[in-house]
């Protein structure tokens, strides 16, 4: 133990730092998870066809249908690797199962997959639109709605250069995205089901139209998926093409096909990402949310392909429809010309909706697994130092944005090379999962909540034989697409090169590094361990002071508690929130991980400040998703009476204390009140009381409230009235009118009075200056900036 | 050349398919879980926890 090494001081001598190792969550309900994986997995609908189309022949759909029933079984290997109760990064566990070279290279591969999710998600919406607003402008000629200026300028309708406009549009919001996650604006699960709600509507129409459709004018029959039927062009078999491929095509091509339609599932990695937020109970609402996710991806995606096969004519399928072919489909209803051309444009709405949220999900899911990564010690820690002002990994983004922007820029609007591409990492990305799992099976004996059948035992060796074989299909396309994706080979193994060598140096830089940092740490700091934070547990008496730290150039705010606190009265705590955004990783971080180098700096400036006033403070590190739902947790687990917070460099102390009333709202109960004081750099200080308290009212609602006093005291009867049987009885009754037909004049009021300048603070009540019962001594004064340094 | 071609491409073949079996098992074995999961009832929750 530590204390038994002679280098190093006496436990007692050294700060004690707690870190919390369960990560303080808002918790989501399975239907949100699913929401937010169909964000990324039902977008691959809007490609996945038109790609796997052109490489493969006619009988395309019956591939997609058949990646759509195999992506059941990728989900199932999905849910074992999430019910394992493991901590670390994906390296650290797929390090643990297949050693630290493949643990790069399947870090290399998610990297590529989710990287490339992006372009192709942009450019695919920019096909959409541009194909939309050619498909208008066609229509306008035909009709003479054009103006003849446009006409003879033209010579007919304008024609605008999809590939051109797909660019464009995928940079635009790329870029839009960009500057949001620098900002660190963070997307909510609410987001993700509202999407998902108006793509169901969408998908609803769809199926149920196209329906209608094929009863009324048949369809064009689907070739059967026979080596026969599958019609591959030079691009689709790659290096292959030389070779005398008739020879030994025959069922090969099946796999060949099989491996061009891979791409139909890609998003399903998604899961993962979103399992630790899954609410209670975890395992059976994991399960849910992935049935929903497979029978939703397989009905729209799966039947999708299919109708757009039977609906739309060959002689424009492929050379019209390629890139768009659901707006195609849209087009091939039965019905007037003016309904299609509104549905297609709803679909390019909602295309839009959801390949733009996949942008965002590609910017956030690679920052989440490369701040994963550098925490399990392979990416350089300059990657993760916070952005000055926003305290996001800006390096890590700006990193991924580039990359995104020149994978665009080189596409040149091109779905199918994307594609290509994409199936790379996609394909690679699953089979490395999936081989550190079968290999988990033997070397891992933890906790294990499900596994995936079939399983038997022989002689006391469990064989996986249902892991096995989802192995074993993932394992030969993986090796097939090597020669058949000429393109996503090459671009896949430079890229795969490139993060490969960035993470072995980047973990030979750190080792050196971090044996000095933990010896460092190991002088001054004693870590402690606790599943969850509890004021008795931690030593803390109740009714402390919680003081938040993230950047250690401004504690002005700890300096302003300590200066005030009394240490015979009132504990201080410093607690720094690690966040891990939702969809950072699959697993939570171990302890080690949570207090890293960062946190150990930031510590050590704040003990030298405690120094400094002669005062000692605890320190605590807390995993959480979101900060503020950390800050909730912590307050009211360790019953603290106060919290003090520095200003935020993103929000006014009204927004900082609105958001932390929000979280407030959603801890459990018992929940405790308290205070939370806003400490700005010039030292004055905003203090609003969080959770239910007494309203300040302003002095004009005292008078009135007296005046009816007097009034109603002078009734019969009415006497012995007090003040606050006149704010009972008025209360009473908004509630029920704002339970009847007056709701929406209620509303309407109280929004003019919202939208009068200075009344917005006043009215939500997490918001409301606490001058009448300050926690912090500060001055009695009635401003809300009631107190200086 | 051309018979190590072959003889790879039999080798994925071979366990492409054979994967594929095991894979039709673990769909129908997991459909059937599935169908359960979704008729069950939820445990209580424990009590409240970070």
């Amino acid at each position: 133990m530590a204390s038994s090494n002679p280098t190093l001081p006496s436990v007692s001598d050294r700060v004690r730092i707690v870190v919390a190792t369960s990560v303080m969550l808002t918790f989501i309900s399975y239907w949100r998870a699913a929401a937010i994986v169909l964000n990324d997995l039902a977008s691959s609908a809007f490609y996945a066809c038109g790609i796997a189309e052109q490489a493969v022949g006619k009988s395309a759909p019956w591939f997609i249908v058949g990646v759509m029933l195999f992506s059941f079984t990728v989900r199932a290997v999905y849910v074992e690797s999430c019910s394992m109760f493991v901590r670390g990064g994906v390296y650290k566990v797929v390090k643990e199962a297949l050693g630290g070279t493949l643990a790069k290279l399947s870090v290399s591969a998610l990297m590529f997959d989710y990287i490339l999710t992006g372009p192709i998600s942009g450019v695919s919406a920019g096909q959409y639109i541009g194909g939309l607003i050619n498909e208008i402008l066609a229509t306008m000629n035909t009709h003479g709605w054009l103006p003849r200026a446009l006409q003879s300028m033209f010579h007919g309708a304008p024609h605008i250069n999809e590939n051109v406009l797909s660019v464009a549009f995928a940079l635009a919001v790329t870029m839009y995205y960009w500057h949001e996650n620098i900002k660190g604006i963070q997307e909510s699960s609410e987001k993700a089901l509202q999407v998902m709600k108006i793509t169901t509507v969408m998908v609803v129409i769809l199926l149920g139209w196209a329906a209608i459709t094929l009863m009324k004018n048949g369809y064009q029959p689907i070739p059967w998926p026979t080596p026969a039927n599958l019609h591959f062009n030079d691009s689709s078999l790659g290096f292959l093409k030389h070779a005398r491929i008739s020879h030994f095509m025959g069922l090969f091509g099946i796999l060949v096909a099989f491996g061009h339609s891979v791409l139909a599932m890609s998003g399903e990695e998604s899961l993962a990402q979103v399992n630790r937020e899954i609410a209670h109970p975890k395992l059976k609402n994991l399960k849910r949310a992935a049935i929903i996710i497979a029978i939703y991806s397989f009905l729209f995606t799966g039947l999708a392909s299919l109708l757009s096969v039977m609906l739309i004519p060959d002689a424009v399928r492929i050379p019209v429809y390629k890139d768009n072919l659901i707006a195609g489909l849209a087009m091939y209803m039965v019905g007037p010309q003016i309904l299609r051309l509104a549905f297609r444009g709803f679909v390019v709405v909602v295309g839009f909706l959801i390949l733009s949220g996949a942008i965002n999900t590609s910017i956030i899911g690679s920052n989440g697994v490369l701040n994963r990564v550098s925490e399990d010690g392979v990416l350089a820690d300059w990657f993760r130092v916070p952005h000055r002002k926003y305290g996001t990994s800006h390096r890590i983004i700006n990193m991924v944005v580039i990359l995104q922007v020149v994978t665009i820029l080189f596409s040149m609007g091109d779905v199918y090379t994307l594609g290509e591409a994409y199936a790379f990492g996609v394909i690679w990305s699953f089979t490395f999962n999936c081989l550190a799992m079968l290999v988990l099976r033997f070397k891992y004996k933890g906790e294990r909540g499900w596994k995936v059948p079939p399983n038997i035992t022989i002689g006391g060796i469990e064989f996986p034989i249902g892991i096995a074989s989802v192995f074993l299909v993932l394992l030969t396309v993986a090796l097939t697409n090597l020669f058949t994706k000429s393109v996503a080979t090459m671009a896949g193994i430079a890229f795969s090169a490139a993060f490969f060598a960035i993470f072995s140096i980047s973990e030979r830089v750190n080792r050196r590094k971090h044996a000095v940092a933990e010896l460092q740490m190991k002088e001054h700091f004693q870590l402690l361990q606790r599943d969850t934070v509890e004021s008795e547990g931690l030593g803390i008496r109740p009714g402390s002071i919680l003081v938040t730290a993230r950047d250690y150039n401004t504690l002005n705010h700890l300096k302003w508690v300590l200066n005030r606190t009394d240490m015979r009265e009132q504990d201080v705590v410093v607690m720094s929130a690690r966040i891990s955004p939702v969809g950072a990783g699959a697993y939570d971080l171990a302890a080690e991980q949570i207090f890293s180098d960062y946190e150990q700096r930031l510590f050590t400036k704040a003990v030298s400040v405690a120094e400094g006033f002669g005062k000692k403070i605890s320190l605590l590190v807390v995993p959480a998703s979101d900060v503020w739902s950390a800050i909730a947790h912590t307050a009211r687990n360790l019953e603290c009476s106060a919290v003090v917070a520095g200003l935020s460099s993103k929000m006014s102390a009204e927004e900082q204390a609105f958001f932390l009333g929000r979280a407030w709202e959603t801890i459990p109960e018992p929940k405790i009140q308290f205070v939370l004081q806003v400490v700005r750099p010039d030292c004055t200080v905003s203090t609003f009381r969080i959770g239910p308290h007494t309203p300040s009212m302003k002095n004009e609602d005292v008078l009135l409230v007296h005046r009816l006093w007097l009034n109603l005291t002078r009734e019969s009867g009415l006497e012995a009235l007090h003040h606050h049987d006149i704010l009972t009885e008025a209360v009473t009754r908004f509630a029920r009118d704002y339970s009847g037909p007056e709701r929406e004049s209620i509303l309407n009021d109280l929004r003019r009075i919202e939208n009068q300048p200075g009344q917005l603070s006043q009215l939500r009540s997490t918001e409301e200056s606490a001058t009448q019962q300050p926690a912090l001594n500060p001055a009695p004064s009635r401003e809300n900036k009631s107190d200086k340094c | 050349m051309d018979l190590l071609v072959l003889i790879a491409v039999r080798m994925l073949e071979t366990m492409f398919f054979l994967g594929m079996a095991g894979s039709t098992i673990v769909l129908l074995l997991t459909t059937i879980e599935d169908v359960e999961t979704l008729t069950e009832s939820d445990e209580p929750a424990p009590a409240a926890q970070n």
